[in-house]
């Protein structure tokens, strides 16, 4: 079984990739848009981080710049959905893979980048880190009860009604997309600041696991209001995140860490075909 | 009001005009193809014509978005899952209604001038205001789209064939109910049916698409009435 310090370790990680998860939950659920810029994106956030703070920059100025960048790249899967007709699926897979040599770019085109004797938002106390969390999920709670956040959610259900209702369907999807790969970046700044360094595949495979936090969330904390769903996919991150931890140190599974891919494709498919979950109003 | 100006579309609207003066309502009649639907596209913003403009209150609109022409022309369409969010409860479908205002949240006074204004249909859903749409029967769901296009500030009012899949009770009450709203707020009403029982009962005027235009049907009306 695992430790009690691993269990802390899960939680932290857990908490720093729910924003992640909320970042995935706005473009999956709320605008309905199958966005795959986020392997991308969140390396962008903990690159463009890594890059700052090495260059003296305050930590919590280089999670802002990071989803700054991140908005940005949002911007430009939008962009290429609503203007250039891509579909959102390809637009993603676009950005995303574009934003591989961004990132290089940014790097100086090395592949990892070490900031271990800067100062982060872990050094002085973890708590400054959870704080930035809290904020982060209550600023889009806060955008998902505002008008904003109904017009978000007017979109995903029905394009037409939203149309018809004086909703400009492009600008709102766009901003839904911003919102997501900057919540995505803030992510990957915060996981890199955690860990003191950034590398250039560590985007892979994130937005399963966030989808996998998503579906664990809200079957677990079903809320009946939509937008403090919010709060769900943070709760489904740490919850994910103790179940690969007990999965890998289970001795008599014999699961490896190699396995971690199966183990998450398993975790998501069997809390995916569980019964219950969302008992939202509606 | 509203002044069409040879509007041309593909092969299905030839050169069609229509002058429609401020608090009138007109009902529109055709067979299946005839172009009835496209001329509400073209009016609203969903298709922009191929030829002609689109003047509402003295505004050139033909090239006008969809969504900016919401804060003048409001519409309802046949397609019960148009007018209102299903997964949403009448209360959150309200707000949306009021996005169109452009203004800030929603007042409670907002609510109960809608509350006042469905309770019009007699269904008793103002008293249901936390209950899912998708829990609506057919006749509920176009009492609430009908009050949602008309609870914010609009000039035109367009219905598209809005009673065609309900009982004749509920589209009598239905029709009773626009044309009190329509008639108390003075708003000028285009509205497409099959039900000729409607002819007799609704509307100052009716027309009928032929042949991609639009020919009057009231003997008592001239050929067409100029804002």
């Amino acid at each position: 079984m695992i430790g009690l310090q691993e269990l802390l370790t899960s939680i932290e990680i857990g908490l720093i990739l729910g924003v992640v998860a909320i970042g995935i939950f706005v473009t999956f659920k709320t605008i309905n848009f199958a966005d795959m810029t986020c392997d991308g994106s969140f390396v962008l956030g903990a690159v463009v981080t890594a890059v700052t703070i090495k260059n003296g920059v305050n930590p919590y100025i280089a999670i802002l710049t990071s989803m700054v960048a991140g908005g940005v790249a949002g911007c430009v899967t939008g962009i290429l959905n609503i203007k250039c007709k891509i579909t959102d699926l390809l637009s993603g897979i676009i950005v995303a893979y574009m934003l591989y040599s961004v990132n290089l770019m940014i790097m100086g085109n090395s592949p990892n980048l070490t900031f271990l004797d800067n100062q982060t938002v872990f050094s002085d106390s973890r708590i400054y880190a959870a704080i930035v969390v809290v904020f982060l999920v209550a600023a889009v709670t806060w955008v998902m009860f505002s008008n904003t956040g109904l017009k978000l959610r007017a979109v995903g259900y029905n394009k037409q009604f939203a149309t018809t209702s004086g909703i400009n369907v492009n600008v709102i999807t766009t901003l839904g997309l911003a919102i997501s790969n900057a919540m995505i970046a803030a992510g990957g700044s915060l996981f890199s600041q955690y860990q003191g360094f950034c590398d250039i595949s560590e985007g892979f495979g994130m937005l399963v696991t966030g989808l996998a936090s998503i579906v664990i969330g809200t079957k677990t904390l079903a809320f009946r209001s939509e937008p403090l769903l919010i709060a769900s996919c943070v709760v489904g991150s740490v919850l994910y995140r103790i179940f690969v931890n007990i999965a890998l140190h289970s001795d008599a599974l014999g699961i490896k860490t190699q396995n971690l891919n199966l183990i998450t494709g398993l975790i998501a498919i069997a809390v995916m075909t569980m019964k219950g979950g969302v008992k939202t109003k509606c | 009001m509203l002044r069409l100006n040879e509007i041309c579309v593909r092969d299905t609207l030839k050169s069609l005009e229509l002058s429609v003066s401020v608090g009138k309502r007109v009902l529109i009649i055709g067979g299946n193809g005839s172009g009835k639907s496209t001329l509400f596209s073209v009016i609203s913003g969903r298709l922009l014509p191929d030829c002609g403009s689109v003047i509402i209150d003295g505004r050139d609109v033909t090239r006008t978005p969809e969504y900016e022409r919401t804060d003048i022309i409001s519409s309802v369409l046949q397609d019960m899952k148009a007018g209102a969010i299903e997964e949403m409860t009448i209360l959150e479908n309200v707000k949306l209604a009021y996005v169109r205002r452009k203004g800030d949240k929603t007042s409670r006074e907002d609510v109960d001038l809608f509350r006042d204004k469905l309770s019009i249909f007699g269904m008793n859903l103002e008293n249901r205001m936390r209950e899912c749409v998708k829990n609506l029967s057919g006749g509920e769901r176009q009492a609430l789209s009908i009050t949602m296009a008309t609870c914010a500030d609009y000039k035109l009012l367009l219905l598209d064939e809005v009673t065609s899949a309900l009982s004749p009770r509920t589209s009598e009450i239905l029709i009773r109910s626009v044309d009190e709203i329509t008639s108390t707020e003075r708003k000028t009403c285009l509205m497409i049916t099959h039900d000729a029982k409607l002819m007799e009962s609704f509307g100052d005027r009716t027309m009928e698409m032929r042949n991609g235009a639009l020919h009057d049907q009231s003997l008592q009306d001239t050929a067409f009435d100029f804002c």
